[in-house]
Parts: structure tokens; C-alpha cells; sequence
């Protein structure tokens, strides 16, 4: 029994460990929060999020872009 | 046994999982609500006392540069139709206040009073019951009836689509 209680859970976690989630639009506030941008100066905002872009090698996964959840 | 019993915790995890977005069906009925305006808890708004008339359904919050980007539309939508069309705005902000500095703003930015009838779903119950991708988004309404579902901020092109789908409606 503690056999499977341990494999009931570990498949648990796999399945809580999934990178990706839909979020509802009510819940995106947090993520629209001004401290959620990757830099505290707007200006400096489209550089940075170019070089992060080229340095990552990222496409989409910011909010300048679709397809915010980065799976892409 | 054991076999129920994962497939009990695969079930469990699965009903856990998250919000999944549906697309709103055209043609199907539109939902039901009674809501608060925003700032005013004891006046409510009721779907139930539009049924004969032609509604536009907006879901915006605050913190969304795209709603408060085609609420200058919406004011002009409202004012220009306001026996025939009511403009309904849905606040899915997660505080009141917000909704209403931000209303404060735009009335004063508009220099007169909205004919936009703002309300707040505290509970987001639209929004989860309709299972939206995004805000804004907009539901053209007649008759009871969801008639045109528009996802994103409008722009010159939708705003052209959306008078025409409006005129439409209240022909």
C-alpha cells in the first residue's frame, strides 16, 4: 500500500510540475503589475527585452509579444 | 485497488489542472447577471431588464491598456445610440477602487458623464461562466441572444465592423 501511495503521489507531482497553465483573464493583474517587467525603466524596456531576446534565444515568451506563457 | 486508486489521483490532478478557455457559441443565450454598478454596492444592473433591447457586453479591467485604449469607442458608442443601444461595462478588477479612480479619470478626461453603465464582478462570475481567453472582449447582444463575440481592443478597422453589426442589430 505505501508502494502505491508513493507512486500516486509522484505521478501527482509530475503532473503538478507542468510548465505551462492556461490563466484566466482575471487573473492576469498580477502579471500586467509594473513590477512584472523585466525592467524598472520603460525607456530601457525595448532594448533590454531585444538583448534578452538574442541572449535567451526567446521568441514569444514576453509580454511585448503573443504567446506569453513561453512554451514556444 | 490500486488501479482506482491512481486513476482516483490522475482525476483529482486533472480536476485541478486550470481555467480552459471555450469559444462563446453565436446564437446561444446570454447569460444571466445582476450586478453592482461600480461604486454604488445598493444599485444593481440585471440582464434580465434588457431582454427586449440591444446590449453591448464589455469585459475590461483597469490594469489592461487595450480596454482603457477602446473606451473612448464605447463613450461614443453609448452616446450616439442611447435609446436604442446600452453599453454595459463588466470591471473584472480585483479591487473596486481601482475601477472606480480609473471611471473618476475618464469622466474627467471625457468632460462629461459616461453613458457607459459600469459594473463590477466582484466574483468573476462572467467571466468564468463565458470562460474568456482575454480581455477586452465584447458581446454583442440582441433579443437575449449573443449575436457577435469580438476578442481584443477595437481599432479603426473593428470599430467599422462593430457600427456595422450594430446598425445591423438594431435595424
Amino acid at each position: 500500500m505505501n508502494k502505491t501511495i508513493t507512486q500516486a503521489l509522484l505521478l501527482m507531482s509530475v503532473f503538478l510540475l507542468s510548465a505551462c497553465t492556461h490563466v484566466a483573464p482575471f487573473e492576469k493583474e498580477a502579471l500586467a503589475s509594473q513590477k512584472m517587467l523585466s525592467s524598472p525603466m520603460p525607456e530601457r524596456g525595448a532594448f533590454e527585452g531585444h538583448v534578452f531576446q538574442i541572449r535567451e534565444g526567446t521568441f514569444g515568451a514576453e509580454s511585448g509579444f503573443q504567446g506569453g506563457c513561453g512554451c514556444k | 485497488m490500486r488501479k482506482y486508486f491512481l486513476i482516483g489521483c490522475l482525476l483529482l490532478c486533472s480536476m485541478g489542472s486550470s481555467y480552459l478557455y471555450a469559444e462563446v457559441e453565436i446564437g446561444s443565450r446570454a447569460l444571466d447577471f445582476s450586478l453592482p454598478k461600480v461604486g454604488s454596492s445598493k444599485e444593481s444592473i440585471t440582464m434580465g431588464s434588457y431582454k427586449q433591447e440591444s446590449i453591448l457586453l464589455n469585459f475590461w479591467a483597469s490594469w489592461c491598456k487595450g480596454c482603457k485604449k477602446e473606451m473612448p469607442f464605447l463613450h461614443k458608442l453609448a452616446k450616439d445610440n442611447e435609446k436604442k443601444l446600452s453599453v454595459i461595462a463588466v470591471n473584472i478588477d480585483n479591487k473596486e477602487t481601482k475601477a472606480q479612480n480609473y471611471i473618476d479619470k475618464f469622466t474627467s478626461k471625457m468632460g462629461e458623464t459616461s453613458k457607459i453603465k459600469f459594473v463590477y464582478d466582484k466574483e468573476k462570475s462572467l467571466p468564468k461562466a463565458y470562460k474568456f481567453e482575454a480581455v477586452p472582449c465584447s458581446l454583442l447582444i440582441k433579443n437575449g441572444t449573443i449575436i457577435k463575440y469580438y476578442v481584443g481592443s477595437f481599432d479603426d478597422e473593428s470599430e467599422q465592423v462593430v457600427l456595422k453589426d450594430i446598425k445591423e442589430a438594431l435595424k
